[in-house]
């Protein structure tokens, strides 16, 4: 019987639980290569939608629910002259912590969310904290994917600290490691 | 500090708080005022560039040991900047307590980051109320 890799697969084509499954076809593509085990609909899910958020990283996608109040902020919203967030800036935060979180995840790490707060010059946010650790990315409001942050293993005692400038598009490895100082549980 | 910018999880102050386009904060010397006299004063504020006074009940307090911050090397520097016009102009109350936390000349970004972080940490609430904040960020989300 020929080892069949799982592919990318139309899920909706064929019926999950279909009771005939003898034929060695459909055990290819509904379990596991070389195995018994079927498919759970979350690896199927995940087969046929590499770009949706798996589970694991669901209380990340609910700090980012929580915090879309951001967008509907007006000018003035703290009494002091404080800028509207643009969307732009508020997506471009959004995707920076979908984008590592589930890099980091590859790994088989789950970082806890962070906390996603708006300023008065229009920039965004993201605190990442432990019991000790602090890690501040602030995403400026202005047309260069930028970021500015600083980091502490310990924030009483800042010997091990970092700061710097990171572009926000892509995964930076450095970043990502002080990133994973954050994982759940931790 | 207005109620935007404080946590609702842990109710503690966000980095996100202390943050000015001029890079100097307005605060309070406790020698000439106390958090009641500061929390009133904001009332008696417009808001900025406008005709419009200042809610207080949006506003809570906080306070910051000038020795805390000098020892944590954030380049920031504390400086007396008393308000005073004859007559008081409507609006910009007279303040012999207004005071100001200057950023240093030439601070880079990322030590503005860590200034606005250890501001947050060191940071001690004078008047808070815990069910006045979730009041205010349910109803005015």
């Amino acid at each position: 019987m020929p080892e069949f890799q799982p592919a990318v697969i139309n899920f909706k084509r064929f019926e999950f639980d279909r009771p005939h499954l003898n034929n060695y076809y459909w055990e290819g593509i509904l379990h596991k290569p070389g195995t018994k085990q079927r498919h759970t609909e979350d690896d199927l899910n995940k087969i046929n939608n590499p770009n949706k958020f798996c589970k694991e990283l669901n209380h990340i996608e609910k700090v980012i629910e929580d915090s879309k109040y951001i967008l509907n902020l007006e000018d003035d919203w703290d009494s002091e002259g404080a800028q509207q967030i643009p969307e732009i800036i508020f997506n471009r935060a959004i995707d920076f912590i979908r984008k590592y979180s589930k890099n980091i995840f590859e790994d088989e790490i789950i970082i806890s969310a962070p906390i996603i707060s708006p300023l008065r010059d229009g920039s965004i946010d993201l605190l990442w904290q432990s019991s000790n650790s602090r890690l501040l990315l602030n995403i400026k409001n202005t047309s260069e994917l930028t970021g500015f942050f600083y980091g502490a293993l310990d924030i009483h005692n800042t010997k091990n600290e970092v700061y710097g400038n990171i572009e926000t598009d892509i995964i930076l490895p450095s970043f990502k490691g002080w990133l994973m100082e954050y994982k759940m549980g931790g | 500090m207005h109620f935007n910018q404080i946590d609702k999880t842990s109710l503690k102050a966000l980095p996100s708080a202390f943050v000015d386009p001029d890079y100097e904060i307005s605060c309070d010397w406790n020698r000439y005022s106390t958090p009641t006299q500061s929390l009133n004063l904001i009332g008696k504020e417009y808001k900025k560039g406008k005709s419009q006074f200042k809610d207080p009940n949006d506003f809570f307090i906080v306070s910051l040991l000038v020795k805390k911050i000098i020892v944590r090397n954030i380049k920031q520097n504390i400086v007396h900047d008393p308000k005073q016009n004859i007559p008081e102009v409507i609006g910009s109350p007279n303040n012999r307590a207004h005071s100001l936390i200057k950023s240093e000349k030439n601070i880079q970004q990322g030590e503005i980051v860590k200034a606005r972080l250890i501001l947050s940490e060191i940071c001690n609430w004078e008047i808070f109320d815990k069910e006045k904040l979730i009041h205010l960020k349910s109803s005015r989300k």
